[in-house]
Parts: C-alpha cells; structure tokens; sequence
C-alpha cells in the first residue's frame, strides 16, 4: 500500500517537476509581492519589521492559491480522475498522499525562500527565529494546501474554478493566516513562540482530518 | 465451470434528473465478452461508468464476482472515452504509474510484452501529448494488454473485467485488429469484457446487447 501510494505521489511530483514553470511563477509571486511592499511603503526599517510577518503569510497564501486549480482539473479533464478513482485504495488517503506531493512543489519552495524573503524584510536573522519562521510556514503552507485541495475537489466542473477556489480557501485561512502571523511575530521579537506556533499546528491537524474526507467525497461526485 | 462475472439486476440510472437506463438485467459470465450498441444517450457510457463504480446506481444492484463495484477495482481495467493520459508524461510513465498505482509493479519484460500487444514499443518513450490521437488511444489500451500479460505470468491471480468505452474512435484496421486479438486471447483465458461502440466488431465468444432495443443475441 505504502508503494502504491509512493508511486502516485511520485507520478504528481513528476507532472510538477515537468510543468516547473509552474513552480517558479509560484516561487516569483511570493518574492515579488514582498519586494512590493518595501517599494511601496517607504524604507522605513522599523515599519517594515513590524508589519513583516503579515506580508510574508499574505503572500504565502496568495502564492499558493493560482496553483491550487491545477491539483484536480487536469486530471478531471483528462480522464486520470478516472483512474484515481479505481486505484484499490481509500480515497481519502490518496487524497493525502496527493496533498503531500503538492505541497512538496507548492509549500517548500516558499519555506525554502522564506530566510531570505524575511531578512530582505528586516526581521532577525538569528537561527532560532529563522528556524521557526520556516517551521510556521511548513506547518501553515500545508494547512493551506489540504484546503485549497478541497476546494479544487469542489469546484471541479465549475467555470472559473479558481476565483471560486480562492473565495472558498481563503475566508477558511484566517487561523492559519493569525497563527502564522502570530508565531513570526513572536520570533522577531523575542516573544513566546511556542503558544501560536502549537496552535498553528493545531489547525493543520484539524485540516488534516476534515480536508481528505471532503475531498474524496467531492471528487466521486464530481466523477459522477 | 462457468460462472457469473458480472449480474446487473433491475438496474436503474440516472444522470442528473434524466433516466437513462431502466430496469435493466443481464450477466455475463467469465470467458464472456458483452458488447454494447444503442445510440447516441442510450446509456451505453453511463452503464459502464456503473459497472466501474464510478457512478452509484439509482436503483437496483451491480454485483462483480459477487460483490459491489466500488470493492471489485482491483478485478477491473475502466478505458473511459477519454484515455487517462498525462500529456506531459511518456507513455511508458503513463501506463508505469497507472500499474503502480493498482499495486501490479510490472517488469520491464511486462511492459515490453504490453505494448508489442498494440505494436506502440517505438512509441514508449514519447510524450504523449506529441502522439495522434489514434496513438494515444492505443497507448490507453496497453492498460489492457499489460493486465492481460500480468495474469498470464501468474502476476495476477484474477482474470479480471475489462470496460471499454467506444475503443475503435480514432482506430485504424490495424489497431481494431490488434485489440480484438486482445479481447480474445482475454477471454480465452477466462477473462471477460464489456466494450461499447457503434462500430460493428467481430470478436469471439461475445453477444450483444442494444440498449435502445434491448435484445440481446448471442455469436
């Protein structure tokens, strides 16, 4: 079961890894919505630290979201849904292995990126805060993930999915969005990072149990 | 001995709010091939989509083997009218990670002995979105003639239910001809299918069914 599993996660992150400039339009939204705001705003540093964590989860988010459409649409439009649906396996499982696959070519690179995007922002540059301004994105990216998956899962067979998609996530991201601020908050100040960052962690758990469901019920119907 | 493969009783489906098939009732045994016609709506897609399980039926009951569609996927092949294939993926990926996905892990022997089935081993290694339509057809139904190779070598302990939806679109003689020599060496070795079409089709141990007139007659 576990190969199984690995073979379709492994199928995902070859289409992704084939359509990379999705990946890097992805990666490209996050840093230049970043390096927006400073251009925007003014040099000013200290405004700039205090409103840093709440541009990099707004931009986090907003990166994630045009890439969510193609999670299901593709496959639906191709007959592989099909397929997926007739893999001897629970769907909602494969719905998680496909949420991890996604979030490897969607959450990571922004994780991987965030150093540098939060430095260019004027927050500490200390390990520890760095190390938890990546740990809050992880955990967050992927919360984020398993529920634009459920709407893409949702949406599928609806024109313009993906202006659906994004009003169905993102009133459904406001924790992870005050989480998220929360803990990077927390670590560019020195403050307790362990209360939002385990509440974040939180959410992604709950996600983590609802999302799969919803979404392997939408994707049978959806094939219907 | 044989025995039933599949048994549709007093079967009913709806799209949407539209019935499409009433009170339907048939079985097919093992060895058996069921070939569908009727028009254009007459139900012929919707039926194998039920028999897949990816439709739920509205009434009646679908049994495989003796249990219920959505349990029996590991003893079917579903060809849809759209052929499951990334454009963006070889088509030895494609049908490599479909197998995988069903847990049958084929060798390279298996694969190689697949696609000579549809005479596409030159093809293994091209895009599928770079392949006609004709091709990528064909490439769908090596899923067929990997599973056929796979329960041939004992890889597979069942000969399982094929559904073919409208095979011969986009077909040349050529490729009709290899696929119906498909289907036979399939139910030769006990295996059994239901394929769709408009075409007339001439393939062994088979009867037929037309839905607009639901007569069924046997070759």
């Amino acid at each position: 079961m576990i190969k199984m599993l690995l073979s379709i996660m492994a199928r995902d992150l070859m289409l992704a890894w084939r359509g990379a400039a999705d990946i890097i339009a992805g990666l490209s939204f996050f840093i230049i919505i970043i390096m927006l705001i400073p251009l925007a705003l003014g040099p000013d540093p200290k405004l700039l630290r205090l409103i840093a964590p709440a541009v990099l989860w707004i931009a986090a988010m907003l990166a994630c979201l045009p890439q969510m459409d193609r999670l299901y649409t593709q496959d639906a439009a191709d007959g592989g849904l099909d397929h997926l649906l007739m893999v001897p396996l629970p769907l909602p499982i494969i719905v998680l292995a496909k949420a991890i696959a996604a979030w490897v070519s969607i959450g990571l690179p922004l994780v991987l990126a965030s150093p540098l995007m939060a430095a260019g922002l004027g927050l500490p540059v200390s390990a520890s805060a760095i190390i938890t301004i990546m740990a809050a994105l992880a955990i967050g990216s992927f919360a984020l993930i398993l529920l634009g998956m459920a709407a893409s899962a949702l949406v599928l067979g609806a024109r313009r999915g993906g202006a659906l998609i994004a009003i169905l996530t993102l009133p459904l991201a406001m924790p992870i969005l005050i989480f998220g601020t929360a803990t990077v908050a927390a670590a560019a100040t020195g403050g307790d990072v362990q209360t939002p960052l385990t509440l974040l962690a939180a959410m992604t758990l709950v996600m983590l149990a609802i999302t799969p469901m919803a979404a392997a019920i939408s994707l049978r119907h959806a094939a219907e | 001995m044989e025995q039933n493969m599949l048994t549709v009783k007093a079967l009913t489906l709806n799209r949407g709010a539209r019935q499409v098939l009433t009170n339907l009732n048939l079985t097919l045994d093992a060895g058996r091939v069921l070939i569908v016609t009727g028009g254009n709506g007459a139900g012929k897609t919707t039926l194998l989509r039920a028999v897949a399980g990816l439709l739920p039926p509205y009434s009646g009951g679908i049994s495989i083997d003796g249990i219920p569609p959505q349990e029996a996927n590991p003893k079917m092949v579903y060809i849809g009218h759209r052929d499951g294939l990334s454009g963006v993926l070889t088509a030895d990926e494609n049908i490599r990670f479909w197998a995988n996905s069903r847990g049958l892990f084929p060798s390279q022997q298996h694969l190689t002995t697949a696609f000579s089935w549809l005479g596409l081993n030159h093809l293994r290694g091209v895009e599928t979105r770079h392949l006609s339509e004709g091709q990528r057809r064909r490439t769908g139904l090596v899923r067929l003639a990997l599973s056929h190779v796979l329960s041939h070598r004992g890889a597979l302990n069942n000969n399982g239910l094929w559904l073919i939806d409208e095979p011969l679109t986009a077909m040349d003689k050529n490729a009709s001809d290899q696929l119906t020599a498909l289907i036979d060496a399939h139910s030769n070795a006990g295996g059994s299918a239901i394929l769709t079409t408009h075409i007339d089709i001439k393939i062994k141990r088979s009867s037929l069914i037309d839905l607009d007139a639901e007569i069924v007659a046997g070759r």
